[in-house]
């Protein structure tokens, strides 16, 4: 499990305005080291409306910002594009930025303090909507690609709880991650609380340990917890497990 | 060789496209009788194409389709959460960390049994080697019972999370670990196993272009 996370389910706001979701960034920005974070709502549902941000959360200066949009930047920027089209995170390493609007992009990104590392995670919701967290670093290749191998499956964590946030805060109706847990994911959240190792748990419940692993997985995602603790501790606050 | 391909660049793959609708078609409808839909270009497509999915295709030497799948989140709509999930315990299976792979299909044409199995471990190696680059911990999927013995011969075994129906022509939910230890066993049995890390390195070159 990973120390980041734990790092953040401390630091966490109470996300009850939009402020908190401002102290979200720079508190994701500060336990992994990155330069920026940059969460994006690009549609909360509806039909997509593809290049008017509904809701953005941007640790950059404001001066690129606005610079971002008077170029229109958004157009040429592979991390966009991209995200629309696909659902893996993007390494911007990876990208083509040989066309000329794109190197320009980039050069002047990195000049307004944008690391020249970077890695944006689309996400997608039902009902279309669509947001994006991106988070960019400076430094080699080398460091990079170590840094991303080690934390690539935190900021599939970090980018999926930030928009559930977002949503919450901004009251957007979700009712595919609302769905409620089942009997099964609740027996295993109650033993998992009450102590029980995972072994245990699995041969009581006659499943494989890594069926338990993907069931507990489930359900942490439908409680919106980042780690299993997390999940348990809200299954327990809300009073869906008594212990 | 092994290439992955979004589903927004499928147009820039016409012929083996083509081919891999059709090899669809020819496994699902034809061969298993599966109750699924071919349209008039002989393509067996479903909702789920229509989704923005991830491609895995193994192309022959002679750029035809000798087999691939299709990978999704389970954070969007998958088959397991909206069809199966009586295979699941009731479970609907949700998670960033958690992808699912379907349609995995392998051209009716191949040469040999021992050809199809070099096909499906390469496909099944390029699945993971792009789970382990964007930091997913678990496959899920559900197929036809008699593909378990398939994947036993390749060291590649699924924990059941559940089956139904009769005999020898039973369907399963399985699951797979995506991690480091999983990738070094399956390796061994193939073949072309650093071409394969390779493609997954550059996954995302082709993105925006």
């Amino acid at each position: 499990m990973s120390d980041r996370i734990k790092s953040i389910i401390e630091g966490l706001p109470e996300f009850r305005k939009v402020e908190d979701l401002r102290n979200f960034a720079d508190l994701v920005r500060d336990v992994y080291g990155v330069d920026h974070v940059v969460y994006v709502v690009v549609s909360f549902g509806g039909a997509a409306t593809f290049g008017h941000y509904q809701f953005a959360e941007i640790t950059y200066r404001a001066e690129w910002s606005q610079r971002y949009l008077e170029e229109n930047y958004k157009e040429a920027d592979p991390t966009v594009v991209g995200a629309v089209q696909s659902f893996t995170p993007l390494d911007w390493k990876r990208l083509d930025w040989g066309p000329k609007k794109r190197r320009k992009l980039i050069l002047e990104a990195v000049d307004a303090g944008v690391g020249n590392q970077g890695y944006t995670v689309p996400i997608r919701g039902p009902n279309g909507q669509f947001a994006v967290l991106t988070v960019n670093k400076t430094c080699t290749d080398r460091v990079w690609e170590q840094y991303i191998a080690e934390t690539a499956s935190d900021w599939l964590l970090v980018a999926n709880f930030m928009h559930q946030k977002v949503l919450e805060v901004f009251d957007v109706k979700n009712e595919q991650q609302l769905a409620a847990l089942s009997p099964r994911e609740r027996d295993a959240l109650a033993m998992i609380s009450s102590g029980m190792s995972r072994g245990q748990i699995a041969e009581s419940m006659k499943i494989s340990e890594n069926t338990l692993r993907v069931y507990l997985d489930s359900a942490r995602n439908k409680l919106g917890g980042l780690n299993m603790p997390h999940a348990v501790s809200i299954a327990v606050r809300t009073g869906l497990i008594n212990i | 060789m092994i290439r992955y391909v979004y589903a927004h660049e499928l147009d820039k793959h016409a012929s083996l496209v083509d081919g891999m609708f059709r090899d669809r078609a020819a496994q699902f409808r034809d061969r298993m009788k599966w109750d699924v839909e071919v349209d008039d270009r002989g393509w067996e497509r479903d909702q789920y194409d229509d989704l923005a999915p991830l491609y895995i295709v193994y192309e022959n030497e002679d750029g035809s389709h000798a087999g691939s799948g299709r990978l999704m989140p389970t954070t969007g709509r998958t088959m397991i959460a909206e069809h199966f999930s009586h295979l699941t315990d009731g479970v609907l299976i949700q998670s960033p960390t958690i992808w699912e792979i379907t349609r995995l299909c392998i051209a009716p044409d191949l040469g040999s049994r021992r050809e199809a199995m070099k096909v499906t471990s390469s496909l099944l190696l390029a699945g993971i080697d792009a789970g382990l680059r964007f930091g997913i911990e678990f496959y899920v999927a559900v197929f036809d019972e008699p593909m378990l013995r398939v994947y036993k011969h390749l060291d590649f075994v699924p924990d059941v999370m559940g089956r139904a129906g009769e005999d020898r022509r039973g369907i399963c939910a399985g699951l797979w670990e995506c991690s480091d230890a999983v990738r070094e066993k399956m390796a061994r049995k193939v073949e072309e196993h650093e071409d394969i890390a390779a493609a997954a390195r550059r996954l995302e070159f082709a993105v925006g272009a």
